[in-house]
């Protein structure tokens, strides 16, 4: 389930952030909102590490970055160094390429909107195209995890009749 | 019948003219209406100086248009209409438009676009609300027509 989508600049400037609740954008409580602002400031940090580290990089999803608390936090890093971060529940099973997939919405997104010439760069992003996009992605995205859980529910009950029923004739 | 001949002319005319990358087309485009909206504090002395730059274009355009779509003159109004939404906005925007709401006189008609390359990206933030976008067409069609002897008045709707 996906928590929180942010995007933030080259100069680590929050250019937009959004609150997932069960796939709606939203919420009134600013309590939630700033633990997850506090847990993408805190990825960033890992992420510098991660591109001093390693300058050979050239993929621009960086994948797990860390695990907080109960949430995965996902990176994305373009070459203009905008980054894309993405705020996950720890779930038994996170499929990367969903998370992937949706990485890459939010970057068409971002360039839809880098692209009106009335934009204005450097500054949040107060698009109502852009949220729009973003939540479509986002919704997107929730799709494939229900899928994805939902087969993995099936996986576990079938694991379990395996162990279960072993004293069945009908198997010679 | 007269409507598919324009569009075949016009599919044929958008053939053989030199293209152009539509996003450079684009930017380009968007950047000037921008610069527009910085230097002029009112958004319709922007919509007149769009108009203004469209009718300098129009007024040069339209010899190469009629040089290189080789058609015939037009019988009336309305195949006037029909070539400029299918032949000469095909050859030139790569989109042709539709012709509709005409009046009871027929003296007046819409183009209508469904696909603007000039605004592929563009969102128009609240405070611009009546800027007409792309009125540099609306300018474009009002001198293409004054050079071939119609006077006319055209109202962008953005």
């Amino acid at each position: 389930m996906l928590r929180a989508v942010s995007v933030i600049g080259p100069r680590n400037e929050p250019l937009f952030f959004r609150r997932f609740l069960n796939g709606e954008p939203g919420g009134a409580e600013d309590a939630p909102d700033l633990r997850y602002h506090f847990m993408c400031h805190s990825a960033l940090d890992v992420l510098e590490e991660r591109k001093r580290g390693n300058q050979k990089a050239l993929d621009m999803f960086q994948g797990l970055l860390c695990p907080m608390e109960e949430y995965l936090v996902y990176a994305y890093l373009t070459n203009t160094q905008l980054k894309v971060l993405a705020i996950l529940e720890d779930a038994e099973i996170t499929v990367e390429e969903s998370v992937l997939a949706l990485m890459r919405a939010v970057h068409t997104a971002i360039q839809r909107h880098v692209m009106n010439p009335f934009s204005r760069l450097g500054e949040p992003i107060t698009s109502p195209r852009f949220a729009a996009d973003v939540a479509r992605a986002v919704a997107t995205y929730n799709d494939h995890d229900a899928e994805g859980a939902a087969s993995a529910a099936y996986v576990a009950i079938g694991e379990a009749n395996l162990n279960a029923g072993y004293d069945d004739d009908t198997f010679l | 019948m007269a409507s598919r001949s324009a569009q075949r002319a016009g599919d044929v005319a958008w053939a053989r003219t030199p293209k152009v990358n539509g996003e450079l087309f684009a930017l380009t485009y968007g950047a000037m209406v921008k610069r527009l909206v910085e230097d002029y504090t009112e958004i319709d002395e922007v919509n007149e100086q769009l108009e203004k730059m469209g009718y300098n274009i129009g007024i040069r355009l339209v010899d190469e248009f009629l040089a290189k779509a080789g058609l015939p003159p037009c019988q009336g109004f309305q195949e006037t209409a029909e070539v400029i939404a299918k032949v000469a906005f095909r050859m030139f925007l790569g989109v042709a438009a539709d012709v509709t709401s005409w009046n009871s006189e027929a003296t007046a008609f819409s183009l209508l676009l469904a696909d603007n390359p000039l605004a592929e990206f563009v969102e128009l933030p609240r405070q611009y609300k009546t800027l007409c976008y792309s009125n540099v067409l609306c300018g474009v069609v009002r001198g293409a027509l004054e050079m071939v002897s119609e006077e006319m008045r055209s109202l962008g709707l953005g």
